[in-house]
C-alpha cells in the first residue's frame, strides 16, 4: 500500500497548486506573499468571532480552486479543481459565491458577460456541498469522499476540502463527553472515543490519499490571556483539535489543552492558523448627541466601515514570525491583501 | 447506527463476527477501528475476504454519510424559494436596506433593553407580511405573556382598517414558557407544512418573543447541558427556515458588557445581548435597538430610536441608522 501511495505523482499537483500563488485580482499588482507559502497538503484553522469574514475567507479559496485556470487564451488565475464543503451551520451561501465569482470573471470578460456565466456556471459543478448534522456523521461523510469523488466527480481532482465551521456541534459533543465521563469506564472501546478524533483521523487520511489543500473553521470563543499589544489570539476551546506550534518537531506529541488528560496523537497536523477580527473602529463617545453622530458617520466612520476590512493573523508552524494580512469584503469581491 | 441494522447488506454472520472478536456493533466502530487489515487479523480465519471486508465498509460509510450537492444545483433551489418570498418594510427604510430586507429564509435577532422597540419592530414587520401577502400567516410564539391582543388589533387597523380582521385571523399567537413547549409547537407546524394535504394559508413568518427566558435558565459554568440545548434549539430553527422559506425573528434580553460593548458603534452601550458567545453564532442577523429620548409633539409624542446591525451574514456588519416610533408605529425619523 505505502510503495503504491508513493507512485502517485505528487510533483505535477505540487505545480498546479503553485498558480494559487500567482492569482491576484487585476487591480492588485503583487500577489500576496501569504499565498507562497501555500502548497496542497497543508492545512489551515481559521479562527473569529462571528461575522468576523472566516465564511468569506473560506469563499475565496474557494474561487481559486474552481475558477477556470486557461480557457481560450485568457489566464483566469483560479485552478479549475473540485471543491467538497461540509457546512455544518448551513451559512455557507451558494448565492453569494456565485455573485463573487460571477464579478471575478467578468473582469476577465468585460465585453462578454454571456461567456464569463457560462464558465460561473461551469465552475460551480466543481463545487459540492454536504451538510452532516453530526460531528460522527461530518467523520463517516468524510470517510466515505473517496467513493463519492469516483462516482460523482469523475473528471476533477479535489483540490480543497473545508469544514464551516467546526464549533457546531462543541456543546452538544462537550454535553455528552461530561456525561461519560459520569459513567463507569469499560476498556476503551472505539465509540467511547471524542468524535473529534474521528474528523480529524478521517481528514487525515484524506490529506495522504488525496493531498487537497484543507481549511477549517472554528469559533474565536474566549480570548486568550492578554499579551501586550494589539495582538489577540482565542484560545482552542476544542479538546483535541489540533493547536498550533512553533515547533516543527513533528516526533513531539503536542501538549492537549487540559493537561491533567493524556496527550492524544495527533492525526491531522496543523500548518498555518489564521486568527480574523473586524478592523477596531472607534465609536462615538459616550455624552454624544444624536445629531452629532449622524453628522460623525457621514464624516468619517461611514467609509471606514464600507472598506469592509479585517484583520487577519496569520501563524505558521515551526515559525517564529506573525504574518499580518487584511481580508477585503466587499458586495463585488473578497480579497486579501498583504500589509 | 447498529451495524446490525445494515443487514441483509452485509451478512449477519459478519456482523456477529466482529462483535464477538473485535467489540465493533456500529458504524463508527467498524470505521474507524483501524484498517481492513487489522480487523482481518483479528476475526476467525475464514470469516471474510479482504475485499469483501472492504466493499462491506464502503457499503457502511455510504449508509451513515449525507449526500453532497452540486453548487449549481443548490443555486438553482435558493432562486426558487427566493422568489416566493416578497420583501416587506419594517417602516423605516434605511434599516430595511442595512439587513438586505426583512425576509428570505434566515433568522433575525433583534435585541435591546426594555422599551427599546424590540416587540414594535417584529409586529409591524409581521404586521406588513401578512397584508401584502393574503396566503401566508404568522406565528407569534410568546414566552411571557406580554402579547396584548386588543392593542395588535388597534396596531393593524392603523395600518388597513378595512382588512384587518382576516389580517389578524392569520395571525396565530401560541403562549409557551418552556423550551419543551415551543419545541412541541415547532414540531407541530413542520409536520404540518411536511404534509401535502395541508390546505389554506402557510406559514411564513415567526416571531419568538422572547428567547432569553427559555434559555437562559440552563446555561450554567459547571454543565454543558444549557449550551447544547441551546445550540440543538437553535439550530432547529435555522433548519425550520432553510427548509420551508420561512422568516424567523428572535427577541433577546440583554446582558452587562463591561467598562461597554465593543460592537456598538456608541461608546454609550453597556450592554449587549444576553446568551453569551456562542449565541452570537447562531443567527444570521443581529439587531440592537435604544431608545435615545422621548419628544413631545402636538401630533402626538414619539419616541427616537436607533438600530445598529451588531452583525449580519447577508449585508455589512456595524451599520446603524435613526428611526422613531410614534403610538406604536415605527418610521423614519424627519431631520433631527
Amino acid at each position: 500500500m505505502a510503495s503504491l501511495l508513493n507512485e502517485i505523482p505528487r510533483e505535477s499537483l505540487q505545480n498546479l497548486l503553485s498558480s494559487v500563488r500567482a492569482y491576484a485580482p487585476p487591480h492588485i499588482s503583487a500577489p500576496a506573499p501569504l499565498l507562497s507559502s501555500l502548497s496542497r497538503g497543508n492545512v489551515i484553522e481559521v479562527q473569529g468571532p462571528a461575522s468576523s469574514g472566516k465564511t468569506h475567507l473560506l469563499y475565496h479559496f474557494v474561487l481559486l480552486c474552481i475558477a477556470p485556470s486557461r480557457q481560450m487564451s485568457i489566464d483566469f488565475g483560479g485552478n479549475g479543481l473540485a471543491a467538497v464543503i461540509y457546512d455544518t451551520d448551513a451559512s455557507f451561501d451558494v448565492a453569494r459565491l456565485h455573485q463573487l465569482l460571477l464579478a471575478r470573471l467578468s473582469l476577465f470578460l468585460p465585453h462578454n458577460i454571456e461567456m464569463a456565466r457560462r464558465l460561473t456556471e461551469e465552475s460551480l459543478h466543481r463545487l459540492h456541498v454536504f451538510r452532516p448534522t453530526s460531528l460522527l456523521q461530518l467523520a463517516t461523510s468524510l470517510l466515505h469522499l473517496p467513493s463519492y469523488h469516483k462516482v460523482s466527480i469523475p473528471e476533477h481532482e479535489i483540490g480543497l476540502i473545508a469544514v464551516d465551521s467546526m464549533s457546531s456541534f462543541y456543546w452538544t459533543d462537550r454535553f455528552i463527553a461530561e456525561q461519560m465521563r459520569n459513567v463507569p469506564q469499560r476498556e476503551l472501546e472505539p465509540s467511547s472515543v471524542n468524535p473529534l478524533q474521528h474528523v480529524l483521523t478521517a481528514l487525515g487520511r484524506l490529506r495522504l490519499s488525496h493531498a487537497p489543500f484543507i481549511i477549517l473553521t472554528n469559533w474565536g470563543l474566549n480570548l486568550a490571556s492578554q499579551s501586550s499589544g494589539p495582538v489577540t489570539f482565542y484560545k482552542q476551546h476544542s479538546h483535541s483539535f489540533p493547536v498550533h506550534s512553533e515547533n516543527l518537531d513533528t516526533s513531539a506529541l503536542p501538549s492537549s489543552i487540559t493537561d491533567d488528560l493524556p496527550p492524544t496523537p495527533m492525526p491531522l497536523p496543523l500548518t498555518h492558523h489564521v486568527t480574523l477580527f473586524p478592523v477596531s473602529i472607534p465609536p462615538f463617545a459616550p455624552e454624544i448627541s444624536l445629531g452629532d453622530a449622524i453628522q460623525q458617520e457621514v464624516d468619517y466612520r461611514r467609509s471606514m466601515v464600507q472598506k469592509g476590512e479585517i484583520t487577519g493573523l496569520v501563524r505558521t508552524t515551526g515559525r517564529h514570525e506573525i504574518t499580518r494580512l487584511t481580508l477585503c469584503i466587499t458586495p463585488e469581491n473578497v480579497h486579501i491583501r498583504h500589509s | 447506527m447498529r451495524l446490525a441494522s445494515v443487514v441483509p447488506l452485509i451478512p449477519a454472520e459478519l456482523v456477529a463476527a466482529l462483535d464477538h472478536s473485535c467489540g465493533i456493533r456500529t458504524d463508527t466502530d467498524l470505521l474507524f477501528f483501524g484498517s481492513s487489515l487489522d480487523i482481518i487479523k483479528r476475526l476467525p480465519l475464514g470469516t471474510v475476504t479482504l475485499s469483501d471486508l472492504q466493499k462491506f465498509t464502503e457499503l457502511v460509510a455510504e449508509q451513515a454519510s449525507v449526500p453532497g450537492y452540486r453548487g449549481d444545483e443548490i443555486l438553482a433551489g435558493t432562486a426558487r424559494t427566493y422568489e416566493k418570498h416578497p420583501q416587506v418594510s419594517c417602516g423605516v427604510k434605511k434599516l430595511d436596506e442595512l439587513v438586505g430586507g426583512f425576509g428570505g429564509s434566515r433568522v433575525f435577532e433583534i435585541s435591546g433593553a426594555k422599551g427599546s422597540g424590540k416587540t414594535a419592530l417584529a409586529l409591524q414587520v409581521v404586521i406588513q407580511h401578512l397584508l401584502s401577502d393574503a396566503d401566508s400567516c404568522a406565528l407569534w410564539i410568546d414566552t411571557s405573556g406580554d402579547f396584548s391582543a386588543e392593542k395588535t388589533a388597534q396596531l393593524v387597523r392603523q395600518f388597513n382598517v378595512a382588512v384587518s380582521d382576516k389580517v389578524l385571523e392569520r395571525l396565530q399567537v401560541s403562549l409557551s414558557f418552556n423550551i419543551e413547549a415551543v419545541h412541541d409547537v415547532l414540531e407541530a407546524l413542520r409536520i404540518s407544512l411536511s404534509s401535502s394535504r395541508t390546505v389554506g394559508p402557510t406559514v411564513q413568518w415567526i416571531v419568538l418573543d422572547s428567547i432569553t427566558p427559555l434559555l437562559l435558565p440552563s446555561l450554567s459554568a459547571v454543565s454543558s447541558q444549557g449550551h447544547a440545548m441551546m445550540t440543538t434549539f437553535m439550530r432547529q430553527l435555522r433548519e425550520l427556515s432553510r427548509t420551508f422559506g420561512i422568516t424567523i425573528m428572535v427577541i433577546n434580553g440583554t446582558s452587562a458588557a463591561a467598562p461597554f460593548n465593543q460592537s456598538s458603534a456608541f461608546a454609550s452601550t453597556i450592554r449587549k445581548p444576553a446568551l453569551g458567545p456562542s449565541f452570537t453564532f447562531m443567527t444570521d442577523c443581529t439587531l440592537w435597538l435604544s431608545k435615545m429620548k422621548d419628544i413631545p409633539d402636538p401630533e402626538g409624542p414619539f419616541s427616537v430610536h436607533v438600530a445598529e446591525v451588531f452583525r449580519s451574514r447577508a449585508t455589512r456588519s456595524k451599520t446603524w441608522c435613526t428611526f422613531q416610533i410614534r403610538y406604536g408605529v415605527l418610521s423614519s425619523t424627519s431631520d433631527l
